[in-house]
């Protein structure tokens, strides 16, 4: 019945490949014939029974990197460990999470509608191309493809997969490609090589333990004492504290080389980085409004700036190439900000409320919904590039079936002039000089990010649209070969996929959250 | 100073009952009492402790209420040092109560200089204010509570040494300063920050909400000037290694040697006029000094 087209989340352009993820397979198209050349598909890694051996099964099937195998149990932190205990199977997990619906917790909803393989949710290329790197959501891992040919024939070949302590969110690359730079949820910035040598780092673990033999030091030493603490109940929890065993020490992090470059306190959501005047730098945003600007490695520890004046989270970040003085970030705000990043100071503000209600209105929506606040938009991506002379920037939204095409002036300011309607919501695309590849929602309804579509219509969408540029205006261009194969989404797959596609609204702080426990 | 050594739900759960019934309503109510009547007063008294005690702890991720300033520029500080604005730009708006437009507040004479990260009941900052006279210094404290207490504490002893400056140099925000520090200060701006007492949050899990870590430290680095210090200061052996450990590590910090450590009028100050330094003292505890200099970034 359900004969939906699966969508494709994220797209990238690698040479005259378009790389483009879809669920958990990712598939690679040639731009120039538009034509379908390989895919790869995640190896599923079925339901949570228990995290730990559903990674196991990952491994085994991906030997490339055995020595990851071990540290991925250590690396899940004992917080996660007592929610899987909660709950032991998938469906009783479903279960209390709608009981107790604190509307919270999406992520652990999706991992329970019977999913078998991670989703991919961020994608990378090396700027030689001989790379591609992938983010797989639910295993929070990091995995490097190499672009090869076997017989003139075009594979995505997996060489390493990397479980990172927190899920990334934002990936980028150093210009001379040896480098991963990933931002993740918790806020921490990490670099990892991209080639995953085998020869283990001086783990930490294996710094021997000074072995003592006392007997004394098999019991847990508090970092507490009767100085430290006052009440009688904590007194009395110190006392039971001192007669507990040791806890079996706990590795702390990922075995693989890894470096912590920066963090922030709050998620991440883009990191960019830049080389302006020969200095490296990297761009961070979070969802608390901020965009901080630190130096490249090996100094990133130091902040030169920060760019504040947006009003809700920001969440991406895009540096015209050229004009690498100014940065364009844009996020849940109405409007799209112009900086001069090295001090620190807005340059111009450009509106897109206006814009996006009258693409409500040209579909007979009402802008506002019903909802007291009105319309909310978020970003969800920025793209410049330059064609003919004139420096063009192409921005998407969740859940908004229209691309708007902007220019920036040479006072760096950014002006309206190309609205392109798609036939359902934009979820990710790629521009180059010669047009955008863009990814249509096949699955949902206009402007919505969980309501499926009406069959009738659906069945007409094609998962991928082409405009090429005609004296800097965007027209149709010719069709891609191959993405309109039938994937079937199933029903119960919605609510996931629903989670995979629009996740920056999640993003905005509603009133009532995190309010005082006064 | 209740601190969790152990995560209590069942306690607070047989609590529970009890408390909904008799306990808050009332307490928020003499509350509520308490504070009407310190308004209409507007008096010299100093505010009571009591009736603003609040939770040891609050979750540093958590977004709260938080009401702060888009970036520095937009920070409103005529309201916390009146004493010290600026007489040249705007002297037209003076009359009317109204902010008329947030975006250009008034300007003061000096900037805040001395930041108090986690002030508490403002112990530390009202002992140093009259050190420091021509230095604006600032509380920062996430719970909301004890934030108004400090800040009706500066009003109250402004009011009881009206006529001379003191304490009009004091002033206090509520703040997430983990997350927010950047928007209420430049590059730069502070001369010192003080860590009195933090939360030891002693559980391994809990470490990344420790208000001291490398990639806050950054954050730190980046508000403070050249030459600046920050002071550090716990009961808990185990935190003060942490802090020292972090800051070692951080290349934009340096420790400030013993000697010149004792010689510093501030650290004695920190050592017996924080609330918590005087607790520590009764409960005969120890107490854990390190202070660190910010030295310059190198080139690059």
């Amino acid at each position: 019945m359900s004969k939906l087209t699966m969508p494709y989340q994220c797209l990238k352009q690698c040479g005259n490949l378009l790389i483009a993820a879809r669920g958990s397979t990712i598939e690679t198209f040639n731009l120039e014939s538009r034509s379908l050349v390989s895919s790869w598909k995640c190896p599923s890694s079925k339901p949570l029974v228990s995290e730990t051996s559903a990674q196991e099964e990952v491994t085994a099937v991906e030997s490339p990197a055995p020595a990851e195998a071990a540290p991925e149990e250590s690396v899940i932190p004992p917080v996660k460990r007592r929610k899987l205990s909660l709950s032991e199977t998938p469906a009783e997990e479903n279960k209390n999470w709608k009981h107790n619906n604190k509307g919270k917790n999406h992520r652990q909803a999706a991992a329970s509608t019977g999913l078998d393989s991670p989703a991919v949710i961020a994608l990378a290329v090396t700027s030689n191309g001989h790379h591609v790197i992938a983010v797989t959501s639910e295993d929070k891992s990091i995995r490097v493809f190499e672009n090869s040919y076997i017989n003139l024939k075009h594979e995505l070949k997996q060489l390493s997969q990397r479980t990172m302590p927190k899920r990334p969110c934002g990936l980028a690359i150093t210009d001379d490609s040896s480098t991963i730079i990933s931002a993740d949820k918790f806020g921490d910035v990490f670099s990892l090589p991209l080639v995953f040598q085998e020869t283990p780092i001086p783990s930490k673990n294996e710094t021997p333990v000074p072995a003592t033999t006392e007997a004394d030091s098999v019991l847990f030493t508090p970092a507490a004492n009767h100085l430290t603490v006052h009440s009688v109940r904590n007194r009395k929890a110190l006392e039971n504290q001192k007669r507990q065993a040791k806890p079996k020490p706990d590795s702390s992090g990922p075995e693989f080389e890894h470096k912590l470059l920066l963090g922030h306190v709050s998620m991440l959501t883009d990191v960019a980085l830049h080389t302006y005047n020969g200095r490296h730098y990297i761009f961070t945003a979070d969802r608390d409004e901020h965009i901080r600007i630190s130096r490249g490695i090996p100094q990133a520890h130091i902040i030169e700036q920060f760019c504040l004046g947006h009003t809700d989270f920001v969440s991406r970040l895009c540096i015209p190439s050229t004009r690498p003085e100014i940065l364009i970030s844009g996020g849940g705000d109405d409007e799209l900000l112009v900086w001069d990043w090295e001090n620190g100071n807005l340059l111009s503000r450009a509106d897109l409320k206006g814009h996006v209600e009258v693409v409500c209105h040209e579909h007979g929506k009402a802008a506002t919904d019903g909802s007291v606040d009105g319309l909310k938009i978020a970003v969800n991506q920025i793209e410049w590039i330059m064609v003919g002379g004139e420096d063009l920037v192409v921005v998407g939204y969740e859940a908004v079936p229209a691309l708007f095409v902007f220019q920036l002036t040479a006072a760096n300011t950014l002006q309206h002039i190309q609205r392109i309607q798609l036939a359902g919501n934009v979820l990710s695309f790629i521009v180059n000089s010669e047009g955008v590849v863009v990814s249509v929602d096949t699955v949902h309804a206009l402007f919505s990010s969980s309501e499926q579509r009406n069959m009738a219509e659906a069945v007409d969408v094609q998962p991928l649209s082409t405009f090429v540029f005609e004296d800097q205006r965007l027209v149709p261009g010719p069709a891609f070969e191959g993405a309109e194969q039938r994937h079937e989404v199933p029903a119960e797959e919605l609510g996931r996929l629903g989670a995979l596609l629009y996740g920056l609204e999640n993003l905005r702080k509603r009133e009532g959250d995190g309010r005082d426990e006064d | 100073m209740s601190r969790f050594l152990f995560s209590k739900p069942r306690v607070t759960a047989l609590l529970c009952p009890s408390t909904i019934m008799a306990g808050p309503p009332n307490k928020r109510q003499k509350r509520e009492e308490y504070k009407t009547s310190q308004r209409e007063d507007g008096t010299a008294e100093l505010p009571k402790k009591k009736f603003y005690r609040q939770r040891a702890h609050a979750n540093p991720f958590s977004d709260h209420q938080l009401t702060y300033p888009i970036s520095p520029d937009h920070m409103d500080w005529a309201e916390y040092y009146p004493a010290f604005i600026s007489p040249e730009p705007n002297p037209v708006s003076e009359s009317t109560a109204v902010p008329a437009a947030p975006s250009t507040p008034k300007k003061l004479t000096r900037q805040v200089e001395v930041a108090d990260i986690g002030c508490g009941f403002g112990g530390l900052l009202v002992s140093l204010a009259p050190e420091l006279p021509d230095t604006l210094l600032l509380g920062m404290e996430i719970r909301a509570q004890v934030a108004e207490y400090v800040q009706e504490r500066v009003k109250a002893l402004r009011v009881q040494n009206s006529g001379t400056e003191l304490y009009q140099n004091a002033g206090c925000v509520r703040a997430n300063t983990m997350k927010f520090l950047p928007n209420f200060f430049n590059k730069s701006q502070l001369s010192k920050i003080f860590l009195c007492f933090p939360d030891p949050h002693f559980k391994a899990r809990k470490h990344k909400a420790r208000i001291v870590s490398t990639t806050l430290n950054s954050e730190y680095a980046y508000v403070v000037r050249p030459g600046g210090i920050v002071y550090t200061i716990t009961d808990v052996e185990d935190l003060h290694n942490w802090m020292v450990s972090h800051f070692d590590a951080h290349l934009s910090f340096e420790r400030v040697s013993e000697e010149e450590q004792e010689a510093d009028k501030c650290v004695a100050i920190m050592r017996t006029e924080t609330e918590e330094g005087k607790k520590v003292e009764r409960n005969k505890g120890k107490k854990f000094v390190a202070l660190f200099r910010r030295i310059e970034n190198p080139p690059w």
